[in-house]
């Protein structure tokens, strides 16, 4: 029978006591949901300029794209720019971006920042302007909501998996509660 | 022999960790912010962000130039700029840069 020597024990304990390191140092700010690391403040003449990092999770699974978004919000300013990336096989020409949920939907006018061409799709980036109680209200919802995009000739929907919802608008509605309660 | 092979193993893997440029910098962790660059331009209502990753040492890719992160949230008159960088053990190394202007 094979018997284990001293030395590869604790050459074991060693790489467990390791890998539970990094479990934890990779996990411990999502466990306790700390806001810190999805936001930047500066301050300005105005007031706080607040940025909330880009944000992943809204996909359109009839072409397999994505969409990341940030807001940036002055809270001396009862709105907030929510910018977006989206990526698409074809050439777009957005108009608007419709935010749906159970009891709530809002559409805003786009304006084009650029279009940029990467290796299979084409990036469209593009800015809006929100009300922030209508982000608010958006992230608020519990049920699933739905992001659209509208163009001439397509119509955009956007969804994301319930996991990624639920830790996204914790984050989002906490950091909207920081920057109402510093006004 | 094994030994041998342990030690090359080791020495190529420490070798090309993947470190992040910034001032100080911890080994094991680092989560660093700081500034890097400022205008005279007055005020800033826009924020914009790019980044760059590295794996390992092994590979690197991302484009955190100040025009990539200015160009992101079409900002034309910059007034300040900042960086962040963070590592974790040399597998994985990040570096963000915001640009803040109108």
């Amino acid at each position: 029978m094979f018997m284990a020597s001293s030395h590869d024990k604790k050459g074991v304990c060693k790489s467990t006591l390791l890998f539970y390191f990094l479990i934890f140092v990779i996990n411990h700010d999502s466990q306790a949901q700390n806001i810190s690391k999805y936001y930047r403040s500066n301050l300005q003449e105005k007031g706080t300029l607040y940025y909330v990092l880009p944000m992943e999770g809204f996909i359109n699974y009839q072409d397999n794209t994505k969409f990341i978004y940030d807001i940036t919000c002055l809270n001396s300013v009862d709105s907030v720019t929510f910018n977006f990336s989206y990526f698409d096989s074809s050439l777009l020409k957005l108009d608007s971006l419709e935010l749906t949920g159970s009891h709530f939907k809002t559409v805003v006018y786009l304006e084009k920042i650029f279009v940029d061409a990467t290796k299979k799709q084409w990036h469209h980036r593009y800015t809006s302007r929100i009300s922030l109680n209508d982000i608010k209200t958006f992230f608020k919802d519990n049920d699933l909501p739905i992001i659209w995009l509208q163009s001439k000739n397509k119509r955009v929907q956007l969804n994301i998996d319930n996991k990624k919802w639920i830790k996204q608008a914790n984050i989002i509605l906490k950091i909207i509660d920081l920057i109402q309660f510093n006004k | 022999m094994k030994k041998l092979f342990f030690f090359v193993l080791i020495s190529l893997f420490l070798s090309s960790c993947a470190m992040v440029y910034t001032p100080v910098s911890g080994f094991v962790y680092t989560n660093v912010k700081g500034p890097f660059a400022v205008t005279s331009n007055s005020g800033s209502s826009k924020v914009g962000y790019a980044e760059m990753n590295s794996i390992l040492g092994w590979f690197a890719s991302g484009d955190a130039s100040i025009s990539a992160a200015a160009k992101s949230a079409g900002i034309s008159k910059i007034h300040h700029v900042d960086y962040e960088a963070s590592s974790l053990l040399g597998i994985v190394a990040k570096y963000k840069v915001y640009v803040y202007g109108e």
